[in-house]
């Protein structure tokens, strides 16, 4: 039961009779099917009569996808916190990302940025008094990573990474402090594009298939792929608590899951660009000696 | 130190630190003073913990009564004070009830109903 629901119960119960609110509530109890749920509605409305309506504070919640990608799951995601009676989602979008934007590390990058912090902005200053938490993917997690470096004028209430290609050297010490509530970093264990995406270009790293493995950011491990992350079941079990609530709901995987691949650890050490870049370097080199030779 | 430790709550609730921790310190005041806790009502639960949100704490007491911490139970509550019946969950409280209290039978009003909470003796979360 979330607090508009329970608003909404606890108002209509104070037109009841005396004698009708013990089958009113019952009633509205018996409507919810899942055990779990039931108990948690039962406690909220009990806890709800004694203490009064819960006051609520709007809480935005910000969806920011990756590359190559109208993400569907933002719509899906903000359907689902629609049903539990979150209705402030915003799905952010900043056009389809092509992978040489994507890769070239000067330039490219920055429109994306530049966008998500304008509709940050916006956000903010439409809700003011609201808390904003964001929910962000692939690439959009190192849009967001920018901004929290970046501009000091945003302060986010709690936030999910996942597919997060952020660096694992990322300063989380001197951002964190904007972030009131927690950070929680949905490792794939099986998702190879953050490694990947470190060993072709500058600027990312493989932080959504190792985690950060730092006291700023809770990992969270889980057996899946990059967009893995937007089954309906997974959003519901591992998001909606952390997003509502602040729950940080434990993954077995997080336990039990065995070493990384050889050929992901390889990926992850391996000096690729810094080669290509020697190797470019040489080449212009030597393009230049022959061209003073030729002279 | 209390002997029913929530080190494990805040590791799953960590914005919450503060409200376990200011449970946790009125438990191991109780059981100092040689009375400890063995039930507390919903309401006083809010009260000790001050959690951020209603819901928050809801969750919380969900999840100490799925680690066998505390067992949940709905009390009804006589007008003349005390409770004269313990049932599982709100359904499953009847309509009419015998009050012994009272000596009679009395139709069972909402704001009659109490959350209970009691601590289980082996519940301990370690």
């Amino acid at each position: 039961m979330t607090d508009s629901l329970l608003a909404r119960v606890l108002g209509e119960l104070q037109n009841k009779t005396a004698g009708e609110r013990l089958a009113f509530i019952q009633n509205e109890i018996a409507k919810i099917e899942d055990p779990e749920q039931r108990e948690l509605a039962e406690t909220a409305l009990l806890l709800g009569m004694h203490v009064g309506i819960p006051e609520r504070r709007d809480h935005v919640i910000v969806l920011v996808h990756g590359i190559r990608t109208y993400a569907e799951w933002q719509e899906r995601l903000a359907g689902v916190l629609a049903d539990k009676g979150y209705e402030l989602v915003y799905p952010i979008g900043y056009g389809f990302f092509d992978v040489l934007s994507f890769l070239c590390p000067l330039f490219t990058r920055r429109k994306p940025i530049e966008r998500v912090l304008r509709e940050l902005r916006a956000i903010k200053t439409k809700h003011r008094d609201a808390d904003i938490s964001v929910v962000a993917h692939s690439f959009g997690t190192y849009v967001l990573s920018k901004i929290l470096e970046d501009a000091t004028d945003i302060s986010l209430h709690r936030v999910i990474l996942c597919g997060c290609i952020v660096p694992l050297k990322f300063r989380w010490d001197k951002v964190v402090a904007r972030v009131k509530g927690l950070v929680v970093n949905e490792v794939g264990t099986r998702d190879s594009w953050p490694v990947a995406a470190g060993l072709v270009t500058w600027g990312y790293g493989p932080s959504g298939t190792f985690g950060f493995k730092t006291t700023h950011v809770r990992d969270r491990y889980h057996n899946c792929g990059h967009s893995d992350f937007f089954e309906d079941e997974l959003m519901a079990r591992y998001w909606l608590p952390m997003l509502l609530d602040g729950q940080i709901v434990a993954s077995d995987w997080t336990r039990k899951r065995t070493k990384a691949s050889s050929a992901l650890s390889l990926m992850s050490w391996f000096p690729l660009k810094s080669l290509l870049g020697i190797a470019v370097i040489g080449w212009l080199t030597v393009l230049a000696l022959h061209r003073v030779a030729w002279v | 130190m209390s002997s029913i430790n929530l080190e494990a709550l805040i590791d799953e609730f960590p914005e919450e630190a503060a409200s376990v921790k200011r449970l946790a310190a009125f438990l191991d005041r109780s059981e100092k003073s040689g009375q400890p806790t063995k039930e507390l009502s919903v309401q006083r639960f809010f009260d000790i913990a001050k959690p951020s949100s209603q819901m928050v704490l809801v969750r919380m007491l969900q999840r100490l009564v799925q680690q066998g911490v505390l067992r949940r139970l709905v009390r009804v509550e006589s007008d003349a004070l005390g409770g004269i019946g313990d049932f599982g969950s709100v359904a499953d409280v009847p309509h009419v009830l015998f009050d012994s209290r009272m000596g009679r039978e009395i139709e069972v009003r909402s704001d009659q109903l109490k959350l209970i909470y009691r601590f289980e003796p082996t519940g301990a979360v370690r």
